[in-house]
C-alpha cells in the first residue's frame, strides 16, 4: 500500500499522522508532507543532497529529521519532494533529497515537536504521529 | 545515554529528579480535569484542585469567565497547566490567561515563574516563535481626513512589507550585522542600520534589547535562517493591520498613549522568524537529550528544561535573548517601512509624528523582580503588564501604566489596555495576548472558505491584501474566542484596565 498522511485535530497546531508499509517509507513520506506545505514550486530539480540524522530512538529521530528538513527547506527556499531513505536504524538515518525552488513561500510550519510523538508498527503497517508548531 | 548509568546531575537537577518521581506514575492515562476540580477564588479567577496530583508543586489559577472556562475544560489545556505547575523551582502560582488554549508543553496563555538561580528554564515555556509580539504605531491622521487614503495605505504596506522567503525585500544582513542585531536588537537596528528613530526605543519593552545576549550561543543554522528574514512578517497568524481608534474607555491613559478617537494606527504582529524557531529547536533537543541521559522523565517532553544556573540553561538564555533581540529589530524594521509608506502617501506628515505607542513581547522568559525576589517569568502567549510607577516602563507612561496590546482575530477589534498596580501577586504582572484560538485550522477550513471570509471582511469595509484563500479560512474570526469576552475577563480579574478599542480597516497577511 502507498504511504499516506492525514491531519489530526489540534486547536493551535498541526497533528501529522503518517502511515506506510516500511519505516523507511514513513520517514520519506513525512518529509514529502512537509514539502507539500511550502508553496508553489518552479524551475528544475536541484542537486541531490545527502543528509544524516542521529537520535536516541525512532520517534525522536522522526522529529529531528523533520526539523532538519524544515530548516534546510527554509534556508534554500525549496521544497524537497524527492526523498530516498538509504539507511535507517533505531538511532540513525541517511537519506538523499532533491527539491525545487518555492516561488511564493506559504508554509507556516515552525518546527516539529516531541509532544506526544509516536512511531510504531501495528500489524503490517507503520504508523506515526507528530505535532508541528504552526 | 542508558538509564542504568545516568550522567552526574548538576545542582537543581537532583531536585528535578526527586520532584518528578511521583510524576512518572501519574503520567499515563492522567484523568481530565472537570468543572468540579475548579474552585472560584476571586472575580473571574479559579483554582485547580491538586487532589490526586502530588506532582503539582504550585497552585494553578485560571482567569476566565464561565464560558471561557468551559472551553478550557475541553482538550488538554488544564492538564498542560498542571504539568507546568510540576516543574521544579516553580514558585508562587502558575496562571492561565483568559485566552488560554491547548498547546504542547506549556499551554498557550500560560505564565509561570521559577526561582533564581537554580529554578528551571524551559525553551518550550517560551515557544518556537521567541518574542513573538506586537507593535502599535499611531499616525497623526484622523480617519475622516484620510478618506480613500486608508485603502492606498493598506496597499502600500502590502507592497512594502514582505511576508518572507521567496518574496524578497527583507533587510539583507551580512554576518557581522546579524551579530549586531542579535546582541543589540532594536538599538542596533536604529543606530547602525538606520531603521527608525531613537525615540522608538523608549517605547519598546526592554528598550528593544534584552541583556545577556551572546551570538556565539546561536547555531550556524539559526543564523542562516535569520540572514534574509529581518523586516519580514511571516505567515500563519502574523499580520499588519491598519486600524482606527474606535472607542476610548480611559481618556487620561488614551491621551498619554496618543490614542484620540478617530486616530489611525498600524498594528504589527510578528516575531523572530526562522532564527527564533531554530534556537528553540536546538535547545529543546539539547535539553531533551540531557534529561534522557540523566534518566529524568517529564510528563511532556516539550517541557524539557535545565536549571537556569546550569551551562545549558545559561546558554539557552543567552541564545533566547539573541532571538528576542532579532524579533524586536524585526518589528523595528517593519515599523520603519510603515513610517516610510505613511510619509510617502501623506506628504504633510513628518516621520517623527508617526509614533510608536509601544512594542511588547508575548513569548519570552525574563528575569524580573516581584515582591523583592528575582524570578524567571515564562510567558508563553501572555503579555507583561506592569502598573504605574514601575521603573521598566517609559517615563511618559509612568502615571498610567504600561500599554498592553491585545490583537483581536482578523476582522475583529483589538484592544489597548494599561497595566495596574499590584498584579505581581495576581499574575506575575501578566495579561492575555490575544483572543485565543477555539477551532483547529482544519475545523476552520471545514466551516468556511477563504472567499467567504474575504467577502465578509469587505462587507464590513475591511480591505484585505496578501492572504491566500487557505490562510484566510484558517484565520477566520470564527476560529477564535470572542476578544471582547477575553478582555472583559482580564478587566474583571483586575489584571489590566481597558484604555481603547481599535477597529480594523485594512488587513495584510503573509
Amino acid at each position: 500500500m502507498r504511504a499516506v498522511t492525514r491531519s489530526g485535530e489540534h486547536v493551535g497546531e498541526w497533528r501529522l499522522r503518517i502511515y506506510a508499509d516500511t519505516a523507511e517509507e514513513l520517514f520519506a513520506e513525512a518529509a514529502r508532507a512537509i514539502a507539500r506545505q511550502c508553496g508553489p514550486m518552479g524551475g528544475e530539480l536541484g542537486p541531490e543532497q545527502e543528509i544524516t540524522v542521529e537520535a536516541r530512538d525512532l520517534p525522536t529521530l522522526l522529529v529531528d529529521w523533520l526539523n532538519e528538513m524544515l530548516g534546510r527547506s527554509e534556508i534554500a527556499c525549496a521544497a524537497f519532494t524527492e526523498v530516498t531513505v538509504l539507511e535507517l536504524t533505531e538511532r540513525g538515518l541517511r537519506a538523499t533529497v532533491r527539491g525545487r525552488r518555492v516561488t511564493r513561500w506559504r508554509s507556516s510550519m515552525k518546527a516539529a515537536t516531541y509532544h506526544d510523538v509516536e512511531m510504531a508498527r501495528y500489524g503490517s503497517r507503520w504508523r506515526a504521529s507528530v505535532l508541528l508548531d504552526i | 545515554m542508558s538509564r542504568k548509568h545516568p550522567q552526574k546531575r548538576a545542582k537543581g537537577d537532583e531536585r528535578l529528579a526527586a520532584d518528578l518521581k511521583s510524576n512518572r506514575a501519574e503520567c499515563p492515562g492522567k484523568p481530565q480535569f472537570t468543572r468540579a476540580d475548579l474552585t472560584q477564588v476571586g472575580p473571574c479567577c479559579y483554582e485547580l484542585s491538586r487532589q490526586g496530583r502530588p506532582a503539582m508543586l504550585a497552585p494553578a489559577r485560571i482567569y476566565a469567565d464561565e464560558a471561557l472556562l468551559e472551553a478550557m475544560l475541553q482538550g488538554e489545556t488544564l492538564n498542560q497547566l498542571a504539568n507546568v505547575a510540576s516543574l521544579p523551582g516553580v514558585t508562587g502560582c502558575v496562571y492561565g490567561m483568559p485566552d488560554m488554549h491547548t498547546g504542547y508543553g506549556f499551554p498557550v496563555g500560560g505564565v509561570a515563574a521559577m526561582e533564581l538561580p537554580h529554578g528551571m528554564v524551559s525553551p518550550g515555556g517560551v515557544g518556537f516563535d521567541i518574542n513573538c509580539g506586537v507593535r502599535l504605531i499611531s499616525l497623526p491622521i484622523m480617519r475622516e481626513a484620510a478618506g480613500s487614503g486608508v485603502v492606498d495605505l493598506t496597499h502600500e504596506l502590502s507592497r512594502a512589507i514582505p511576508s518572507g522567503m521567496g518574496t524578497g525585500g527583507g533587510v539583507g544582513l551580512d554576518r557581522s550585522d546579524l551579530n549586531g542585531v542579535l546582541e543589540g536588537g532594536s538599538r542596533f537596528a536604529v543606530e547602525r542600520l538606520g531603521l527608525g528613530l531613537p525615540q522608538d526605543l523608549d517605547h519598546t519593552e526592554s528598550g528593544g534589547c534584552l541583556p545577556g545576549a551572546n551570538a556565539e550561543k546561536v547555531s550556524y543554522r539559526a543564523c542562516e535562517r535569520g540572514l534574509d528574514q529581518l523586516g519580514t512578517m511571516g505567515s500563519g497568524n502574523h499580520f499588519v493591520e491598519v486600524q482606527v481608534v474606535d472607542q476610548v474607555f480611559d481618556e487620561a491613559a488614551a491621551a498619554a498613549f496618543g490614542l484620540a478617537p478617530g486616530t489611525l494606527c498600524v498594528l504589527i504582529h510578528t516575531g523572530s522568524r526562522g532564527l527564533g524557531h531554530q534556537v528553540c529547536t536546538d535547545y529543546v533537543k539539547l535539553m531533551d537529550a540531557r534529561m534522557a541521559a540523566q534518566g529524568i522523565k517529564l510528563p511532556d517532553r516539550q517541557l524539557s528544561c535545565a536549571p537556569a544556573s546550569s551551562p545549558e540553561g545559561q546558554d539557552y538564555l543567552a541564545a533566547m535573548a539573541c532571538a528576542a533581540n532579532y524579533a524586536w529589530a524585526n518589528r523595528q524594521a517593519i515599523g520603519h517601512r510603515v513610517r516610510k509608506a505613511v510619509t510617502h502617501l501623506f506628504r504633510k506628515v513628518s516621520g517623527a509624528s508617526v509614533r510608536v505607542v509601544y512594542d511588547v513581547a508575548h513569548n519570552i522568559a525574563k528575569a524580573e523582580e516581584h515582591g523583592g525576589r528575582q524570578v524567571l517569568v515564562h510567558r508563553k502567549g501572555a503579555t507583561r503588564a506592569f502598573g504605574p510607577g514601575h521603573p521598566e516602563i517609559p517615563s511618559d507612561y509612568q502615571a498610567v501604566g504600561q500599554p498592553v496590546l491585545i490583537p483581536g482575530s482578523m476582522g475583529t477589534c483589538s484592544y489597548v489596555l494599561a497595566g495596574v498596580a499590584g498584579t505581581g501577586e495576581l499574575s506575575w504582572a501578566s495579561a492575555c495576548h490575544g483572543a485565543g484560538r477555539s477551532l483547529s485550522r482544519t475545523a476552520a477550513k471545514q466551516a468556511t472558505t477563504g472567499s467567504d471570509v474575504r467577502r465578509d471582511l469587505e462587507a464590513q469595509g475591511i480591505v484585505v491584501r496578501g492572504a491566500s484563500g487557505q490562510g484566510l479560512a484558517e484565520e477566520a474570526p470564527m476560529a477564535y474566542k470572542d476578544v471582547d469576552t477575553v478582555v472583559g475577563a482580564v478587566g474583571a480579574a483586575g489584571l489590566a484596565r481597558k484604555v481603547a478599542r481599535l477597529r480594523p480597516l485594512g488587513v495584510i497577511k503573509g
